[in-house]
């Protein structure tokens, strides 16, 4: 005698499993494609880099990347760092920049107060992966944007 | 003579399966339209922040690469004076809000018709010699700004 009973529902979970089992792992596998989307676009932001080259500019004009001029202890680099002061308080409140890192072009030795996120920048954008031949300083900057954290970073000869 | 069992399903066994294939085709259906969402965000994010980055780096890639003369600026129009090549060349920069056009010099560009523009605000500040240019656009969806922020140091 055949016994065809039970046969339906075994099916069902079998195959329901495994078409479960793909499209979780494809949406999981999308979620992290879409999170590196995000990041990637909060890590390389264009206005940040465009005003990382104007204070780059103003580091340049006020003789502070000579190799004797001294770099921040702490790395960060605040409006009396500048002889030019109003203007890059101007161009801080213009880019809603928080923070100014400025050090040698080595991505260690942030400050240790650093937010999560900046932290999360430098271990997967900047350390490790940052090509530092013929290049003696690393400006990053930091903008919070609508409460989201944006950083670009700048490599200077 | 063996009896052959033709009872087929039993009922509870087609409800029991059929509603755990609905309870797993919705499940996956929801996780479909998530995915289809989330590309087609990205996919619009992409094009706004490249119009963005396009429109940025014309105007800034004059300003870093050239010496500035000049600026000139009206309510709604500012007019940059560059040393081209030991030539004095000026390019206007102005943004049409019927069109929704950004005009720099040759270069025309129209914003995506996704974004709400605003009018373009300049600000020269003489004393420290920089000027602001902003032309923001949003999204209905996000408070990022796709349109232009540029703040431009000249002597």
């Amino acid at each position: 005698m055949r016994n065809n009973k039970g046969f339906m529902l075994a099916e069902v979970v079998i195959v329901s499993t495994i078409v479960t089992s793909v499209i979780v792992s494809l949406y999981t596998g999308f979620n992290r494609v879409y999170k590196f989307y995000n990041e990637r676009s909060h890590y390389y932001d264009i206005d940040g880099l465009y005003a990382l080259k104007t204070i780059s500019d103003l580091l340049l004009e006020e003789e502070k990347l000579n190799g004797y001029h001294y770099l921040p202890t702490n790395g960060v680099i605040d409006d009396n760092y500048f002889t030019n002061k109003d203007l890059i308080s101007n161009l801080k409140t213009n880019y809603n920049i928080q923070n100014i890192y400025f050090k040698s072009c080595q991505a260690t030795g942030f400050p240790s107060d650093i937010n999560p996120t900046m932290e999360d920048y430098i271990n997967n954008f900047l350390n490790g992966n940052l090509d530092c031949s013929g290049y003696n300083y690393l400006l990053v900057l930091e903008r919070m944007v609508n409460d989201k954290y944006y950083y670009s970073y700048l490599r200077i000869k | 003579m063996e009896k052959i069992n033709n009872k087929g399903y039993m009922l509870v066994e087609i409800i029991v399966a059929s509603t755990i294939a609905m309870v797993i085709a919705y499940f996956l259906i929801n996780v479909t339209i998530k995915i289809k969402d989330s590309n087609t965000d990205a996919y619009i994010d992409t094009i706004l922040l490249t119009d963005k980055m396009i429109m940025t780096s014309q105007i800034m890639n004059d300003v870093i690469n050239y010496d500035i003369l000049k600026v000139e600026t009206t309510t709604n129009s500012v007019s940059i004076t560059y040393n081209i090549d030991s030539r004095e060349t000026t390019k206007t920069l102005s943004y049409d809000k019927n069109t929704k056009t950004l005009s720099y010099g040759d270069y025309k560009k129209k914003f995506n018709d996704k974004l709400n523009v605003n009018n373009i605000n300049i600000e020269k500040n003489t004393t420290n010699g920089y000027l602001k240019i902003k032309i923001p656009a949003y999204t209905l969806y996000s408070d990022f700004d796709y349109g232009l922020d540029l703040f431009i140091v000249y002597d």
